[in-house]
């Protein structure tokens, strides 16, 4: 008996109006709705801009070595700017966070896939995950220093450390917690074990190791700043020790806050990367950034 | 659909001889869930299979499917005896089953996998696209399942498994989790597409009306150890129609009747 799959019949074709009817939002709702959001989304700004003024009288009542207020902060902000000393720190922070994060990326995720793919692997491996989770890392930059001297290969590798962790964690929970329904799909469907990897195990861990990567590049952020400010006395850890032993508060405070503005820069970007490549991960509410 | 691939095919046979499956439990008490289970369906049938909650239906269409080792006995898929998933198989699953990441089009496209290396790349496109028709996605093929009712992701679900055209379907109550109306439509849907076809269909449910309403005939399975209790030939003729969701039909009510005395009597036990 020939067997061929025909174009749809009436019935179908009926049920699928039906269905399409049902879609439709509700307009009127739907302004209210963003109405109510433009409300949230301004508090944060007043909720800034009264802390900036209550800065601003405190401080200018306070010895500015213990406090420098926000308008000193931002005239050293732009004093270091014109100076010329302020694009290289940043630039220099910017790479070594590049570098050591990139460099936890690429490691976590390979080996948490495998941890998360093999039962054998992760009891193996376990123990020195929990050891490194437990340990403050930071008490081994003595240790980093020793085998990698004081310059930026020593800087990526602090950072690379303290990131690390979360991703290979998050990466492996995510691929171990695969659907069973979704294993069985790609076992009828007959896919090999690279592309049950790739396909199924992978793709349903991203949600999860884009938490750890968020997680993690708070984690490098605090690692770049403090090889910077303990192992090379450079880039806007330099800034920072240097105008803090010089009693220069509001230069201090002018690098740390570039610091956060590095890192604001790449949760930013990582949050492009996410909407852009992974737009089924869109619905899901990214909580704050 | 291209000339060159009308394909002369047809449904697979299963026979299912003294089949028993056990679980190890922790302590070493193996739990025995299925008991000399023997079960002949032939090419092109559609076999309900019916029973109380826990009695072995999911069990048991899994180790058909390859997904489950059985314990002893014999399962035999067309002339292969099973060990692996058989060759062109469908496999509907109760809640979908569809990778969220990818839309309605390349989730019914990861049905083609096994045969689809066979297909040019516009063949391939073009099986995906009449899938998607078959079972009225087409608009929504862009979709991806989370922006999608259940009832759609259950169309869904059934296209993927179409679109191989598979000579054994599989489904594990595959409306179990809809509503009434959508049920009934997609239950009226399913038999106009399965009737154009010869694929032959294992069906497991607990809803007896839509089991006389789908099949050739129906399994009805006892509990503990799960076993076939009786099979009832549904001599209704085909295309059935519908009033207010049973069927309109005297027998048909006798058929439910008897497949649910079947159930009840045995839960009474
Ligand atoms: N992996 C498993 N390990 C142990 N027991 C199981 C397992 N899967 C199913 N069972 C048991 O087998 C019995 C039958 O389950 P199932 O086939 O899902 O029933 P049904 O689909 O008919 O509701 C149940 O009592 C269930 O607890
Ligand atoms: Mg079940």
């Amino acid at each position: 008996m020939a067997r061929t799959i025909a174009p749809s019949d009436q019935l179908v074709s009926d049920a699928l109006s039906h269905s399409l009817a049902d879609q439709r939002p509700d307009r009127a709702a739907g302004a209210r709705e963003r109405r109510n959001r433009r409300l949230m989304l301004s508090l944060p700004f007043v909720s800034v801009i009264l802390f900036l003024v209550i800065w601003q009288i405190i401080g200018s009542n306070t010895d500015p070595i213990l406090l420098a207020t926000p308008i000193d902060t931002v005239k050293a902000f732009w004093d270091l700017l014109s100076s010329g000393e302020l694009a290289p720190a940043f630039a220099t922070a910017m790479g070594d966070l590049a570098a050591g994060y990139t460099l936890a990326m690429v490691v976590g995720i390979l080996s948490g896939v495998v941890i998360g793919r093999s039962p054998v692997v992760e009891r193996i491996v376990n123990p020195y995950i929990n050891f490194f989770q437990a340990t403050p890392l930071i008490a081994l930059v003595p240790l980093v220093v020793i085998w990698f001297g004081v310059g930026f290969p020593a800087r990526v590798t602090i950072t690379f450390m303290l990131a690390v962790w979360s991703i290979v964690i998050n990466t492996s929970t995510g691929v171990k917690e695969t659907p069973h329904s979704l294993l069985d799909v790609s076992r009828v469907y007959k896919l090999n074990r690279f592309s049950v990897i790739t396909k199924v195990a992978l793709p349903n861990a991203v949600p999860s190791i884009f938490a750890g990567l968020r997680i993690a590049l708070g984690k490098a952020l605090i690692g770049m700043v403090i090889a910077q400010m303990e192992i090379s006395v450079t880039g806007l850890g330099g800034i920072i020790t240097n105008y803090g032993n010089a009693f220069k508060t509001a230069y201090l405070l002018a690098g740390v806050f570039t610091a956060s503005l590095v890192g604001v820069i790449a949760a930013a970007l990582l949050e492009v990367v996410r909407r852009w490549a992974f737009p089924w991960t869109r619905d899901q509410s990214p909580g704050h950034l | 659909m291209t000339a060159s691939a009308v394909v002369t095919r047809q449904g697979a046979t299963v026979d299912i001889v003294g089949v028993s499956k056990s679980f190890n439990q922790r302590s070493d008490s193996a739990r025995v869930v299925l008991r000399d289970v023997n079960l002949t369906v032939r090419s092109g049938e559609f076999v309900s299979i019916v029973g109380a909650s826990g009695c072995g239906k999911t069990t048991l269409i899994r180790m058909v499917a390859g997904l489950a080792p059985y314990s002893s006995g014999m399962i035999r898929v067309g002339d292969t005896i099973v060990k692996g998933v058989p060759k062109r198989l469908g496999f509907v699953f109760q809640d979908a089953a569809l990778m969220p990441w990818r839309t309605v089009r390349a989730n019914v496209a990861m049905g083609l996998n096994e045969t689809g290396a066979l297909l040019s790349k516009a063949d391939a496109r073009t099986k995906v696209e009449e899938a998607m028709g078959l079972v009225g996605l087409s608009a929504f093929a862009d979709y991806y399942p989370g922006q999608l009712s259940g009832g759609m992701k259950q169309r869904a679900g059934l296209a993927r498994a179409l679109v191989s055209e598979p000579d054994l379907m599989l489904m594990d109550e595959p409306f179990g989790a809809l509503d009434a109306f959508t049920r009934l439509r997609l239950q009226e849907e399913l038999a106009a597409i399965v009737a154009r076809t010869t694929t032959t269909t294992m069906f497991v449910t607990h809803d007896v009306d839509e089991a006389v309403f789908l099949s050739d005939r129906i399994v009805v399975m006892s509990t503990s150890p799960g076993t076939v209790k009786d099979i009832i030939e549904v001599d209704l003729p085909r295309p059935r129609l519908r009033r207010e969701g049973l069927l309109d039909n005297r027998r048909a009510a006798e058929l439910r009747d008897q497949v649910l005395g079947l159930v009840i009597e045995d839960q009474a036990r």
